[in-house]
């Protein structure tokens, strides 16, 4: 068996990448040992049969240089750095998880599609028996700096109480194939509307940013239009856009955006019957 | 299930690695690889097509997360981000009205007995290539009740920026109400004289704008 590992050792020395040769080794040693069993069997004595397995092993340099040319170091190593580092991957998706797998939960939740859209939903108040669906419609779309803006739906509501004003329920639509960009929420925060008549519905963020004084001196009664957003995933958000106090029926209103390239999206009403 | 060759193996892991990054990105929200990414995204956050320019950077110890400076179309804007070993997160947006030519950052570093800010610091970002010195006015309120006039001078950190600290007033037991004290912010030129005057009714700790008087 001396004269084995001799022999063994005499191999592994040709495998250039160490880390393959205690494996090699290993599998060396059990191909000869089960030679010698099947030797043995056939009615060899123990030193003949470790005598005549060895000499059928061949040359061990031989073996080794044929060894090192399946073992190579540059595979080897790749195989190592590649296994440390998926394994380390993993550990580090465990780490920067935790509660940031909601985001990926929410990217996934795919909202409904146009045709999905109910006829009463969208309004805030839709339980307020107090409010009536005088019409509903589609706005028209655009592109601005890679994003779609659509209206899939809009609806116009009538207050019943004192029959004197309109609410508006727009859905908005943004879609872009950036995955990684998000929908150009302050952008959109800063639109505001005109109805056929040239009034004007300021958004809510505006008002914010003015002082007390200032609210009151020049923007009373001026300030509603809000904007929510009601979907969000990597290609498609969805806002819902209020704008109330509507004095007379509006043939069509057009939500603006003056940000930057900006856009503006008509939606021109249907009435209900 | 069939045994991988060590090729197969690796071409395994190497996928392992790219489905683990992008998972890392995405709960990441996609980190931006570069800075001028980052600046193109936050671009599209207000729909600007023309690219940002870079002015300055500066830590905010309050919030602990760093802003970029940047200019585009003559308009100040500021982008929070974080550097993290994909690229750059991107957090808050602001693009300001044109008007707003600088912003003033106010950071609490000391507080003292129940919570009175003893000492600050502060910096003042934006377009300040013309100015050569600056201070600032303010109204320090006394535990006791009494006031007492401080003028801090900023050091010019480089064309876009200034930056104070405030002195220590522990001693003196002072409390500096920001949320009600008005200050004044003069900008100097290389002469001396005086090219911008601002005056806040208000300062809060955090972010402040204000559209000065032009002198």
């Amino acid at each position: 068996m001396r004269e084995f590992y001799k022999w063994r050792d005499d191999v592994v020395e040709q495998i250039r990448f160490r880390p393959d040769r205690a494996a090699v080794a290993e599998e060396l040693t059990a191909h000869y040992e089960d030679h010698v069993k099947d030797l043995e069997r056939l009615g060899y004595e123990h030193e003949l049969a470790d005598q005549r397995a060895l000499g059928d092993m061949g040359d061990p340099v031989e073996i080794g240089k044929a060894m090192d040319r399946v073992h190579q170091p540059w595979l080897g190593w790749l195989w190592l750095v590649s296994k440390a580092l998926a394994v380390l991957s993993l550990i580090a998706v465990l780490l920067y998880g935790g509660s940031n797998y909601i985001t990926i939960v929410q990217d996934l939740e795919w909202p409904e599609k146009e045709t999905d859209y109910e006829a009463d939903g969208y309004l805030s108040d839709s339980d307020n028996p107090y409010f009536t669906r005088v019409a509903m419609t589609k706005g028209s779309s655009t592109e601005v700096c890679g994003y779609t803006f659509s209206i899939p739906y809009a609806a116009l509501w009538k207050d019943t109480l004192d029959n004197s004003y309109y609410n508006a329920t727009i859905v908005l639509a943004v879609r872009d194939n950036r995955f990684w960009d998000d929908a150009p929420d302050p952008a959109l925060r800063t639109m505001n509307a005109v109805d056929s008549h040239g009034d004007r519905y300021l958004a809510v963020r505006t008002k914010w940013d003015l002082s007390y004084t200032e609210y009151k001196e020049n923007w009373d009664g001026l300030v509603r239009m809000s904007l929510g957003q009601s979907a969000r995933t990597p290609f498609y958000e969805e806002y819902i856009v209020s704008v109330d106090g509507i004095d007379q029926w509006p043939e069509y209103l057009d939500l603006i955006c003056d940000s930057g390239e900006g856009f503006a999206l008509r939606v021109e009403w249907e009435a209900v019957e | 299930m069939m045994r991988l060759n060590r090729k197969g193996k690796i071409i395994r892991n190497l996928l392992v690695i790219g489905i683990c990054m992008f998972v890392i990105s995405w709960l990441l929200e996609f980190p931006a690889l570069s800075r001028e990414g980052l600046f193109r995204r936050a671009g599209h956050q207000y729909l600007l097509e023309t690219p940002s320019v870079y002015l300055t950077s500066r830590p905010n110890n309050l919030t602990r997360v760093d802003s970029f400076f940047l200019e585009n179309e003559g308009r100040l804007m500021t982008v929070d981000y974080k550097k993290t070993f994909l690229g750059y997160q991107m957090g808050s947006v602001m693009l300001y009205d044109p008007e707003v030519r600088y912003a003033l950052d106010f950071n609490c570093i000391r507080k003292e007995g129940d919570g009175y800010v003893v000492q600050f610091t502060g910096q003042v970002v934006g377009f300040l290539e013309e100015a050569a010195a600056a201070e600032l006015d303010m109204t320090v309120c006394m535990m006791d009740g009494g006031q007492v006039q401080r003028t801090l001078e900023l050091k010019k950190e480089d064309p876009y920026c200034f930056t104070f600290v405030s002195p220590d007033e522990t001693e003196i037991q002072a409390d500096y109400l920001l949320r009600t004290s008005p200050a004044v912010l003069r900008f100097y030129d290389e002469n001396g004289a005086v090219l911008e005057e601002t005056v806040y009714e208000r300062l809060n700790i955090g972010r402040n704008t204000a559209e000065g008087s032009v002198v």
